[in-house]
């Protein structure tokens, strides 16, 4: 069939030439000559650009609290899910549908109303600050718009393989004398498990290269709210490119081991499908 | 109307799925409270604030400042482009990946996902690093006077590098859905390579890749990142809405900043309004493809006769036997008593006032088509269901309103629901450790099923790693483990080859003879149903037809249903009136209608109850044809028609007889039955 198709179906080196040229000349040329550009510099450059207290600071901070974020999505999701699957309710369809804004939303908007939302006279904020949460301005800020970024990622890894388990496996828990909980804790959640952590990592990827939301409503400060994305900005603006680059290098580098992670991943939770 | 009464079993709710309502109430009220507070409130929050001053400051902000219009502008711009961009691209790449097979195919898969994995930051770095004043192409660039950063070139390529995935995601996985079929059909009736495209490839795909082009749109509109490095935001000249929105913001300009992030909002809202949409349109075409493809389980079961006359006579020969031979013997102990249990899916009576007796240590066979009740009874014994009426005793206790885990039941599953995640042990053990056994006896016990089911030695294998007949085999043990009062299994062997069908149901017959657990199962195949189980009980439209051992229902069928269902036997249409019966040419004695009355009647004669000669031997002889022989087999089938009855024949002969008869096509034969089965045709409604 493989080869029979090539003969019958007209346009397969015409399709995949193009897209091999677009590809290229978009993505992959340009990320090369990122590395090339990083490469300009020796080795201790190179650490010397990568590896400063601020940029350490500021890799701590992104890595942790796209972490942070990407855990607190994983309750958050799985309920979520579970609800829109299991539950009937009026304006299901309508939370259904609402779960993409993140999405959708563009992330400047996002940043533009946490920021105001959290601020002392915000609508959250006026009840917040006074109980001494300071949600605005501050690392938790970057963890709360990362959280609302990267809460559609499980929500909709789980939900599907929720919706496609057969009912028959619940029902076997039951025959066999399993409690709802039991069912629940030892069947459910490890059949649900590979879902989540590739909804984990997705969100956590996510929130590594997120830029647009996290500069309204962190401050930007050096060491206590600056996120590596804001050091290749600032390094661009004092026109030093390589530093630039090299900055990017290290980002890309932390993306793509998540790429390969979450390829390993879904290869792994695979491994049971029949 | 047929599909539907099939289709409500499956909508209905299952009881082991069910939660408590204050749960089910406390997840839900979690879940909204999430879902306001992370995303509704924000939402509200953009168009109050937007809108605090006034629609007419609103108004104001948004039209009033020529740097907001030429904002709107470059976006309405920038994006288009950007999304034409990546709709040519995922058009072909989805082409060449979803329609043929290459080496690379899987690299290049992944490389459309690489920009998802780059920051928008580095998306606009890099294009920077190639395009800027000192990048790869920068000099030449200004020698040509070409001008690609801090222009729109630059803002269109760092939106279409981080929308490049959208369209072609969304249309490789549809296009391998739609297949191949229609394309290659058209190819081969003359289509040329565009005209496939306009025709039928488009079509097909359209709404996936309208789709594709509304999520790359609202993501090209509202891109910051990448754009913010790309852009230099000259204002008025580079600024993009999302640009503005910050600069806005920047200048403490919160209500101009709040009207523009209403637009990018609105923007946002009707993406998920038309993707709501369009989700629904491709999945009901999808769902609508699949169905032509398949034809409907449905319709064969529509086929099912209507209510079947009741029994009225047997036999034209031998005198009639006692159909109850048990009535005389000692009454077995009954494990499972099912009684008046009625079970309606909507409009759709699936159990209609149904009775039966399981007794102690046998194997009951539930026997019937598609829809006659029979899954939807075993459910209900096992408390997966609930019944509308009726009662279930377990021995003598009441066990109507006890839930599956109080019953202490063995289900097996047609399709095994195994426990993908556990090993074969674990889920033979799964039972036993939620019943809190202790390690050593869980140990014995499932070593002690493995080796009944001959799987000792696989306990450590992950179910998908075991053939269709392991697996049922592992359900087996795993329903048997905590040694369940009843077994109950559901069309176990359906899911199976033939070949191991039948091992498999043999290998069941003995297992029960040396286990001896009371059982049902259910199965929809006749030999099944006779070659393993101690009684039958046939169903048929939520009812049952006819209960009893199987070599009693196969010779003394209750109903015409009965008789049609078990198959293989030939069926004639005739009357009975003035004790005769007159059927397809024969005339035989009938003395249970003795009016002169003539009423409709069907008479059914199995292939070896027909015996064929070169002679008439009464006025009962029927003339035929022999049309076919085949002598392959214990008996010698053979073929015939009668042709002035136009009734196809089917006869079985015994092989001595069928030398001494020298049986060839084209012969002439009588043909005279042993023994006839009438049915009067009762239309009672």
């Amino acid at each position: 069939m493989i080869d029979v198709n090539r003969r019958v179906l007209p346009g397969f080196h015409l399709t995949l030439g193009y897209s091999m040229l677009y590809l290229s000349l978009l993505v992959l040329i340009p990320l090369a000559a990122c590395f090339l550009r990083a490469a300009s510099l020796s080795p201790s450059e190179f650490v010397a650009a990568v590896w400063t207290p601020r940029a350490r600071a500021a890799y701590g901070l992104t890595v942790g609290a796209s972490f942070a974020a990407a855990a607190i999505n994983v309750p958050i999701g799985v309920l979520i899910a579970w609800v829109l699957v299991r539950y009937h309710f009026p304006g299901k369809r309508l939370f259904d549908a609402l779960i993409d804004l993140p999405f959708a939303l563009p992330t400047a908007v996002a940043g533009l109303v946490y920021s105001s939302l959290y601020v002392e006279s915000g609508w959250l904020g006026r009840f917040l600050v006074p109980l001494g949460i300071q949600a605005a301005y501050s690392r938790l800020a970057i963890v709360l718009v990362l959280t609302f970024i990267g809460l559609p990622f499980i929500v909709r890894t789980v939900q599907p393989i929720l919706e496609d388990l057969e009912a028959e496996i619940e029902e076997a828990a039951a025959c066999l004398g399993a409690t709802r909980w039991q069912t629940f804790s030892r069947v459910l959640i490890p059949t649900l498990l590979p879902a989540i952590v590739t909804g984990f990592a997705l969100a956590f990827a996510r929130g590594l290269g997120e830029y647009g939301s996290v500069v309204f409503v962190s401050g930007n400060m050096p060491f206590k709210t600056e996120i590596a994305p804001v050091l290749i900005v600032a390094a661009l603006e004092g026109f030093n490119y390589a530093q630039a680059a090299a900055i990017a290098v290290v980002l890309l580098v932390i993306s793509f081991s998540m790429l390969v992670l979450i390829n390993l991943l879904e290869r792994w939770s695979k491994r049971y499908g029949s | 109307m047929a599909a539907n009464t099939l289709a409500a079993p499956r909508g209905a709710s299952r009881t082991a799925q069910e939660d408590p309502w204050l749960v089910r109430w406390t997840l839900v009220v979690s879940a909204a409270a999430i879902i306001g507070l992370l995303i509704i409130v924000p939402v509200v929050n953009v168009f109050y604030e937007a809108l605090a001053k006034g629609t007419r400051t609103y108004w104001h902000n948004l039209v009033g400042d020529p740097d907001t219009v030429s904002a709107i502008l470059l976006t309405l711009t920038v994006a288009p482009v950007a999304v034409a961009l990546n709709t040519v691209f995922g058009l072909a790449a989805a082409w060449a990946i979803a329609r043929f097979r290459f080496r690379g195919r899987s690299v290049l898969i992944s490389l459309i996902d690489l920009p998802f994995a780059v920051s928008p930051v580095v998306a606009g770095l890099i294009i920077v690093l190639i395009f800027g004043l000192q990048g790869l192409l920068g000099p030449w660039l200004r020698e040509h006077n070409i001008k690609i950063i801090f222009a729109t070139p630059g803002l269109i390529l760092a939106t279409a590098f981080v929308t490049f995935p959208f369209v072609a995601r969304e249309l490789i996985p549809l296009m391998e859905a739609v297949g191949a079929e229609e394309e290659t059909a058209a190819v081969s009736l003359g289509a040329r390579a565009w005209q496939m495209f306009r025709r039928i490839t488009l079509p097909n795909v359209k709404w996936g890749l309208l789709y594709g082009m509304i999520l790359c749109n609202a993501r090209a509109m509202g891109e910051f990142g990448a754009v913010y490095v790309v852009s230099g935001r000259i204002t008025g000249q580079t600024d993009t809405m999302p640009l503005r929105v910050e600069k806005l913001f920047q200048e403490y300009n919160n209500p101009a900043s709040f009207a523009v992030a209403s637009l990018l909002c609105s923007l946002a809202l009707a993406t998920l309004a038309i993707k709501t949409g369009l989700e629904w349109k491709t999945r009901r075409e999808l769902a609508s493809r699949l169905r032509e493809a398949l034809p409907d389980e449905a319709d064969a079961a529509a086929g099912t006769p209507p209510p079947a006359p009741r029994l009225h006579a047997v036999r034209a020969d031998e005198p009639e036997e006692t159909p109850q031979r048990n009535s005389e013997k000692e009454e077995p102990r009954v494990a499972i008593s099912i009684r008046n249990i009625t079970k309606r899916f909507g409009d759709f009576v699936a159990l209609n006032d149904v009775s039966v007796d399981v007794p102690h240590g046998s194997l009951v066979a539930l026997l019937g088509p598609s829809g006659s009740g029979k899954t939807t009874l075993l459910r209900i014994i096992a408390g997966l269901d609930t019944p509308d009426a009726g009662s279930i005793h377990y021995e003598d206790e009441d066990a109507t309103h006890r839930s599956a885990r109080e019953r202490n039941v063995g289900f097996v599953f047609q399709h095994y629901a195994l426990f993908r995640h556990m090993s074969v042990f674990e889920n033979v053990a799964f039972g036993l450790r939620v019943r809190k056994w202790k390690e050593p006896q869980i140990q014995e016990r499932v070593h002690e099923l493995l080796r009944l089911v001959q799987l000792d030695g696989q306990g450590n294998q992950a179910p998908s790693q075991l053939s269709g007949g392991q697996r049922q085999r592992v359900a087996l043990a795993r329903a048997l483990a905590a040694e369940p009062r009843v077994l109950l299994l559901d069309e176990p062997f359906g899911a199976l080859d033939a070949k191991v069908r039948k091992e498999l149901r043999q290998w069941l017959r003995k297992l029960h003879d040396e286990i001896h657990v009371t059982s049902v199962f259910v199965t929809h195949d006749q030999e099944e149903a006779f070659e393993v189980s101690d009684r039958v009980v046939v169903m048929n439209h939520g009812r049952i037809e006819q209960e009893g051992p199987p070599e009693h229902v196969f010779e003394h069928p209750a109903t015409a249903f009965v008789m049609d269902f078990l198959g293989n036997v030939n069926v004639f249409h005739g009357r009975v009136e003035a004790g005769r019966a007159l059927v397809g040419g024969f005339d035989v004695a009938y003395p249970e209608h003795p009016d002169d009355e003539s009423k409709q009647v069907k008479a059914y004669v199995r292939p070896h109850e027909l015996e064929v000669d070169h002679v008439p031997h009464d006025a009962s002889s029927l003339r035929a044809e022999v049309v076919r022989v085949n002598p392959a087999g214990a008996a010698v089938k053979v073929e015939l028609l009668a042709r002035d009855f136009g009734v196809p024949l089917n006869v079985e002969v015994a092989q001595e007889r069928y030398r001494a008869l020298q049986l060839r096509p084209g012969d002439t034969v009588f043909v005279f039955p042993k023994r006839v089965r009438v049915f009067v045709e009762d239309y009672q409604i």
